[in-house]
Formats: structure tokens, C-alpha cells, sequence
């Protein structure tokens, strides 16, 4: 067999050798056992700080104007002598716990000329959007980065970048990454969310917390050129929402499980959305639970949902392209207990044409993901989301912007649906895995 | 093998070279496919999934690549290591006439926009369709077929001339016709 696939996927398989035995040597099977368990622990605590620890975490590109130049300090005779740089590794005095003790400064350990840095704070929200330099972050998915990080010292060794997160004099969280020297800008640094590396409430988190940049020069041999401490100002965030993470596990443990086409419903308000995080705002106001009034919904043709949602995978089939229900034409949209990247209310639509990535229509009503439906929610100003749910997992609910109060009434005889103007359908589907 | 620890030991055990060859196919460097796959199979055995097999496991992180390299075109970010294609360690320049002949086609790839390289390591490594590439990239299929034709361009002086019997849903364009 020739010709190009047969020749790119054995040229591949060359490099994916070399590729193998430098993880393998490199020891990376244990780093990942690590990360694992430390994501685990994360995931069950209180905060989703999976931005922080995914080593290709990224975010998207804030504007380009920024205020302000980096602030390079005047060298000091005597520098962080407690501080004991190792590279690779976050010293010990920089560790989730400790009390944060160093000092704004730049020590010049060698002769070697170092430089300043560049950028601005971003909050990267769980639905991919931005904004520059903020004044709180919140809870849930949303992290915290400083972008355009371009390390300038003209050695041929690395930059270790470590980002420290201080609460009331107490180191909270600790990131770090390690950037090449004079080969790219405009890096992006993941700043720790508070709570990642220690139990407890991680609502006690809540208010001010104080980010600084601690920044070391190596050579290309690893040893130390320089050290900056605060190269910027240290960034003080009021945090907001650190405790809540309504996506635990246990929230939906309780949801009865669908039988056949017949699904538990439940009737939430629809939220008022302030921002370009829907998801967050519906977790946070809307999502249901065990004691929210419900009612049952019948779709027939709903889809397994295995862990990974694109863009012309249907998330219902219906092989009568005349199907009518109260919930067919409404706006409807997607969501999961926990999705990955992407956007997490993903707008589905009812249609007999073709999906997104498909020319022809099959005959059949299928619910959809589409460009341009409807949504369920109205979203301020211009919210980008570029791409339907990548991944996803846990209690998987579909969105529907209206109830159907003859059943509600049927399932809720006697109860006050006087006020139900506003509220939408959460249909549970199931757990995707 | 049920437990996910055991499912660690065996991707790093079996399928590291497979997942490599994708990642670098992907990212043109060692450090950023490197970094890719490590990424990949630390999102997937955190998630509270029933992973019960290890191509099952495989399959989610190679979607796990897939998603993290798209995810960072579309975000134009990279904090990590970066290195540049054509600067391939040591190890490879020094090898055979094969690596050697290889490194051609590094270099022609790395002349490859970073999408177009995409939709070419989606479509022939993991043997994604037309559709499928545009939906996991948000563009359409037009799209993918222009990137298509573009890599195939750069690329045919190296592949051979053509692609007849790689045409298997319809849509494949022949090198013949791009070079028309």
C-alpha cells in the first residue's frame, strides 16, 4: 500500500516512538499518576481548578491593548536568601499552607542580564470567555491567567515561572510553568484558584486574594541567572463563588433514572444572565434537584451519550419527521454535570434538515446542534462560543424554554403555578460517561 | 485492569507510541506532542468515567489530543514549551537515510499553516471524515477541503503523485486534480 496516508502514518510512527521513549524516560507515567490524583482530589473538593494543573491549559486571546509597562525593580545586594530555587520544582516556602514571606525584588545571582516581562491578568470563564485585568473571579470553572508573558533575558536556558495565590498572609495556591527563553511570546500562565491543594471549605476562600509573580532565569546548564519577585505588582482578586461547585456528584445521585422515552423534568427559573457564563449562572441559580417540582417528559429517540458531544452528533432521532410534542420548535439547549472546554450549553434545535457538518437532511426530526438557533437564555453584549460540547460526563440535562403545565398540573395537583411565567424545563437524560 | 490506575500503567505501556505519532503529527515537536499526550491521558483517567478496557481508554485520549490541540488553534495561546518544527533533537538528525528522507516530510509540514496541519493529521492519521474534521474544528467542510488541498499541495512532491484507492467516501480530492 501507497500513497500518502500509508506515508504520513508510517513517518508518524517514527516520531511517535521518539516521542514514547522521551515520556517513558522522562519519567512522565508517574507525573501523570500525580496529576491524576491531584485532579481527582480537586474535582472532589470544592473547586474545579482543572485549568490550573491540564499542562496545555489555554485561553482565549484577550484585546491587545494593556496599561502599563512591566515594572523591572532595581537590583538588590541581598535577595530572597530563603528562597532555595530548584528548578522544576516549587520550592518549599512557596507551598500551599505556608505563610508567604518574600519580598518585591531582583537578584542578579551572575553577571547575566535579565529582563522584564509583559502582559496582563485575564479571567478565563468556563465558556471560553475573557476579560482583562479583573476585579473577581468566580467560582466553578473559571480560572485566572496572566497572558502575554514574553521572558526576555537572553540566555539560552529557561524561565521558571511560579504564580503564588495568598490569602491572609497564607500561601493558597501555587502554579508553575517553565518557559523557553526568546522563542515565543505572548505565553499564557495558569494562576492558581484557591483551594486546589488543600481540603476543607473552599467557600472560606471567598474575598481578597493577592497573586504574585515570582519569576527565575536559568542557563541552558540550569543554573540560576536571576530571580524577580513581583516583577509586577502583585494582582490583588476579590473571589467570589469559590465554594460553590454545584456539579458535585451527589447534587444529581438522587435523580430517578429514565425509563424508556419517559424522563423526570423539573420546572427552574430561568436565570438572569449578567455575563458570558451561562453555565456558571445556570449551575449556580438554576440547576435542579431531587426536591425541585417536576413532572415527567416523554422524548422518544434520545441519544447515548458516551462522553463526547460534536457538532453533528443528534442528540435525539425521532424516525417520524411529523413528530409533534409542546417541546418541538422551542428553544432547547444542552448541558452536562461537568464539560470540558467548549461550550457548555450547547443550543440544540428540532429540525428534518441537516445538522451542522452534514449537506443533506435525513427524513427523520432530530435535535441538533445548530449555528443559529435560538437560544434559551438571551446572553449581554457579544458572546462568542465556538464550539458545540467537546466532552462531557456525569448527569447530562436538556433545556427546554418552556413547561408543560397541563402535565405539571397532572403531576402537582393543588400546587401555585401562578408564578411559573419565567421558568424553563430541565429534562434529566441520564448520566453520560 | 478495571481499576484506573491499572489503566494508566497500560497506555503508558501500550499505546504511548500510537498517541505519540498522532501528537506529533499534530504539533511538528517533541516537547509540544509530548505535552500534548501527558495532557491528554491526565484529562481523561481524572474524569469519574468507567474506563474498562485500554482501547477504550486510547480512543478518549486521543480525543482528549484532538480537543486540546483544537482548542489551542482556536485560542492562537501556547504557554508551554515551544520549540520550532525544523529544530528535531539530535536523535533524529543523526539517524538514517529513512529519518533522514523523514525529516523531509517534517519539513514540508512545518511549512504547513497550524490548522492546515490539523485538518491533515485528523484526516489521514485518524482517518476522519470530511464532516467529522468540520464539526471538531467549528468550520466547514469547505473549509476543510481547501486546508486539504493546500497540505496535499506542499506535501505531494514527498507522498508520491497520487491518491488513487484513498477515496473511500467520495470526498477525497486527488493530489492529480489539486495540481491541475
Amino acid at each position: 500500500m501507497t500513497g500518502p496516508r500509508h506515508e504520513i502514518t508510517e513517518w508518524a510512527s517514527k516520531h511517535g516512538d521518539v516521542v514514547a521513549k522521551d515520556l517513558l524516560d522522562a519519567g512522565s507515567e508517574a507525573t501523570a499518576r500525580r496529576l491524576v490524583t491531584r485532579r481527582k482530589r480537586t474535582r472532589v473538593g470544592a473547586l474545579a481548578a482543572c485549568a490550573v494543573v491540564a499542562v496545555g491549559a489555554i485561553v482565549v486571546a484577550a484585546p491587545d491593548s494593556f496599561g502599563g509597562g512591566p515594572r523591572v525593580p532595581a537590583a538588590h545586594d541581598t535577595g530572597p536568601a530563603e528562597l532555595t530555587l530548584v528548578k522544576g520544582e516549587v520550592p518549599d516556602i512557596l507551598r500551599c499552607g505556608q505563610p508567604y514571606t518574600l519580598e518585591g525584588g531582583f537578584v542578579l545571582h551572575t553577571e547575566a542580564r535579565a529582563g522584564g516581562l509583559s502582559g496582563a491578568w485575564i479571567k478565563r470563564s468556563d465558556d471560553g470567555s475573557s476579560e482583562v485585568n479583573p476585579t473577581s473571579i468566580d467560582g466553578e470553572y473559571e480560572g485566572l491567567v496572566w497572558r502575554d508573558v514574553t521572558p526576555r533575558h537572553t540566555g539560552n536556558g529557561e524561565d521558571l515561572l511560579t504564580i503564588v495565590a495568598v490569602q491572609d498572609g497564607q500561601i493558597v495556591g501555587v502554579s508553575a510553568a517553565e518557559l523557553p527563553p526568546g522563542v515565543g511570546t505572548d505565553y499564557e500562565i495558569p494562576a492558581p484558584v484557591p483551594g486546589e491543594c488543600a481540603a476543607g471549605d473552599a467557600s472560606s476562600y471567598d474575598g481578597s486574594v493577592e497573586y504574585h509573580l515570582v519569576v527565575q532565569s536559568f542557563d541552558k546548564e540550569g543554573t540560576l541567572l536571576a530571580t524577580a519577585i513581583d516583577i509586577y505588582d502583585p494582582l490583588t482578586v476579590e473571589l467570589k463563588n469559590v465554594g460553590q461547585r454545584p456539579a458535585d456528584t451527589t447534587r444529581y445521585s438522587a435523580l430517578p433514572e429514565p425509563e424508556g422515552a419517559s424522563y423526570r423534568a423539573f420546572v427552574v427559573a430561568k436565570p438572569s444572565i449578567e455575563s458570558c457564563t451561562p453555565y456558571s449562572d445556570y449551575m449556580l441559580r438554576g440547576a435542579p434537584d431531587a426536591e425541585t417540582m417536576g413532572y415527567e417528559v416523554t422524548i422518544p429517540g434520545v441519544q447515548e451519550f458516551v462522553g463526547e458531544i460534536w457538532g453533528n452528533s443528534p442528540a435525539a432521532v425521532i424516525d417520524d419527521p411529523n413528530y409533534d410534542a409542546w417541546y418541538v420548535g422551542l428553544p432547547t439547549a444542552i448541558t452536562a454535570e461537568r464539560v470540558d472546554a467548549g461550550n457548555p450549553l450547547a443550543t440544540l434545535e428540532w429540525t428534518t434538515g441537516p445538522a451542522v457538518g452534514e449537506t443533506d437532511g435525513t427524513g427523520q426530526l432530530r435535535l441538533v446542534t445548530t449555528w443559529d438557533a435560538a437560544p434559551v437564555v438571551e446572553l449581554p453584549g457579544d458572546c462568542a462560543f465556538e464550539a458545540p460540547i467537546p466532552d462531557i460526563d456525569g448527569a447530562v440535562f436538556l433545556i427546554i424554554d418552556g413547561v408543560d403545565f397541563e402535565a405539571l398540573d397532572e403531576a402537582n395537583p393543588g400546587a401555585d403555578f401562578a408564578n411559573l411565567d419565567n421558568f424553563q424545563t430541565w429534562v434529566y437524560l441520564g448520566q453520560a460517561s | 485492569m478495571g481499576s484506573q490506575p491499572d489503566i494508566v500503567a497500560e497506555l503508558y505501556r501500550q499505546s504511548l507510541p500510537r498517541l505519540g505519532s498522532y501528537a506529533f503529527l499534530l504539533t511538528g515537536n517533541y516537547a509540544e506532542a509530548e505535552e500534548l499526550v501527558q495532557a491528554a491521558i491526565v484529562k481523561v483517567c481524572s474524569r469519574p468515567r468507567r474506563l474498562t478496557n485500554v482501547p477504550q481508554a486510547e480512543a478518549y485520549v486521543r480525543a482528549a489530543i484532538r480537543t486540546i490541540h483544537i482548542d489551542g488553534l482556536r485560542r492562537q495561546a501556547r504557554w508551554s514549551r515551544v520549540k520550532l518544527s525544523l529544530a528535531m533533537p539530535d536523535a533524529v538528525a543523526e539517524s538514517s537515510a529513512d529519518l533522514a528522507a523523514a525529516d523531509e516530510v517534517a519539513r514540508a509540514l512545518a511549512t504547513l499553516a497550524p490548522r492546515v496541519r490539523t485538518v491533515i493529521a485528523m484526516y489521514y492519521w485518524e482517518d476522519l471524515a470530511v464532516a467529522d474534521i468540520a464539526a471538531a474544528m467549528a468550520i466547514s467542510e469547505g473549509t476543510v477541503k481547501g486546508y486539504l488541498r493546500d497540505g496535499r499541495e506542499a506535501l505531494a512532491p514527498l507522498l508520491g503523485a497520487t491518491e488513487s484507492g484513498d477515496d473511500e467516501d467520495g470526498e477525497r480530492i486527488a493530489v492529480a486534480e489539486v495540481a491541475s
